[in-house]
């Protein structure tokens, strides 16, 4: 029997201390906006926990034995849930003209490419890098070895990217002749083909966590479009210094829209597109200018 | 600042009481079950109470929906081998503030006494 029978929205008091709460364990800013949303899909989880309140569900998140647990529940509570393959039309636009024709030039010789999808949800993102890659290369793709990793903090997400299973809506944008070349019809979904599923690879990452980062060394080009929650400036400028550690000296990073706020010690500067916002990792000044 | 410790060990509240001790709190009470501690609570005001759950005669939980009919806003910390998920729910739901399993390091009875009196404000 349900036991919540308080208020049906998150008062400002709380909304802020659940905002605090996010910003500190995993430096994510909840938008102001989300409030109504978020009281629905706390209602539900405190439902199930037999809580009575807002304030008990605090509570349960910040004190006591369950609290690292429960603020995993959270995560997935908030994580969205509605990519899309080929969603980004800006971004897509600045892939393929841009820093892919770059990056397959300058990587001709060694015929190796790193992408790093950051915050990937249920991996349409990562699964649309695989395909433009694919298509990008053309005959020369099975002679280059492709990686793709899809990182996000919402396990349950990562597990549907995993499944490679999607809707007809999460599909919808595909190009009818890459849905006949990429996916298979299974019942009422597509399923990823198998060719671009052994590029992508996926993983839980915090970007806060620039150990677990660094052990994947370099990457060639790295996309971070800004999701539901965006990051709050501290934390743009703590993934930003991560990208620039992770980033190869030739690489790309692709921001969508978002612009990145980057750190000066760890410079970017902004390559000119007609659409999107692309970065290259800034030359370090050299030695004696900075004696000077 | 004045505590009051509702265990049944006497060796519990020994080490409960050298954490407080040391947290400044200078005037400690001590009673062996939640009947006692009501008992004592008639001439002693704590500004922080740490409660066991299982104990004869009145348990911690019914201790603490006695205790918060009466004081909303003293901090009460559960101290328990309980570990549950829905034994915390009620603790919650009864209205203590923390909630800390048994068996824990002086160290993180302290942190944890000391974080949630600075977040009330009492600290």
């Amino acid at each position: 029997m349900s036991t919540f029978a308080g208020a049906s929205m998150l008062n400002e008091t709380q909304y802020e201390a659940l905002r605090a709460v996010v910003l500190e364990r995993d430096g994510v800013q909840l938008p102001l906006d989300m409030a109504p949303t978020v009281s629905k899909l706390l209602a539900a989880r405190i439902e199930t926990l037999r809580l009575e309140s807002f304030d008990q569900y605090l509570r349960f998140l910040t004190t006591g034995p369950y609290r690292t647990l429960e603020f995993d529940e959270l995560i997935e509570l908030l994580a969205p849930r509605e990519g899309k393959f080929f969603a980004d039309k800006p971004l897509l636009e600045v892939l393929e003209q841009e820093a892919l024709p770059a990056l397959i030039a300058e990587r001709s010789r060694i015929r190796r490419l790193r992408v790093w999808s950051t915050a990937c949800g249920t991996g349409e993102e990562a699964y649309t890098l695989g395909i433009l890659v694919t298509r990008a290369l053309g005959e020369r793709a099975c002679l280059w070895q492709i990686e793709i990793l899809g990182t996000d903090l919402s396990e349950e997400a990562l597990r549907v990217a995993e499944d490679g299973v999607y809707d007809a809506r999460s599909v919808s944008d595909v190009p009818a002749e890459d849905l006949e070349r990429f996916f298979q019809k299974r019942g009422a979904g597509y399923e990823i083909d198998f060719g671009i599923r052994s590029l992508v690879a996926f993983e839980r990452l915090r970007l806060t966590d620039r150990h677990s980062a660094r052990r994947h060394g370099a990457w060639d080009l790295i996309v971070h479009r800004s999701p539901l929650h965006a990051l709050d400036r501290d934390a743009q400028r703590e993934a930003a210094r991560l990208f620039h550690q992770q980033l190869a000296a030739d690489g790309w990073l692709i921001t969508g829209e978002v612009e990145l706020e980057f750190d000066p010690e760890a410079p970017f500067v902004a390559e000119p597109t007609p659409v999107g916002c692309c970065y290259r990792k800034s030359p370090l000044p050299d030695i004696h200018d900075r004696a000077a | 600042m004045k505590a009051l410790l509702v265990e049944q060990s006497k060796t519990m509240r020994s080490i409960q009481r050298s954490v407080l001790s040391q947290l400044e709190y200078d005037q400690i009470e001590e009673a062996f079950d939640g009947a006692d501690a009501l008992r004592r609570l008639q001439e002693f005001s704590p500004d922080l109470v740490l409660v066991a759950w299982n104990m004869p005669n009145m348990n911690g939980l019914d201790f603490v929906k006695e205790f918060r009919r009466a004081n909303r806003h003293t901090p009460v910390v559960m101290v328990t081998s309980e570990s549950e998920r829905s034994r915390v729910v009620e603790a919650i739901k009864a209205g203590v503030n923390d909630y800390v399993v048994k068996p824990f390091t002086p160290d993180l009875l302290s942190q944890r006494i000391a974080g949630l009196t600075q977040k009330i404000g009492t600290g």
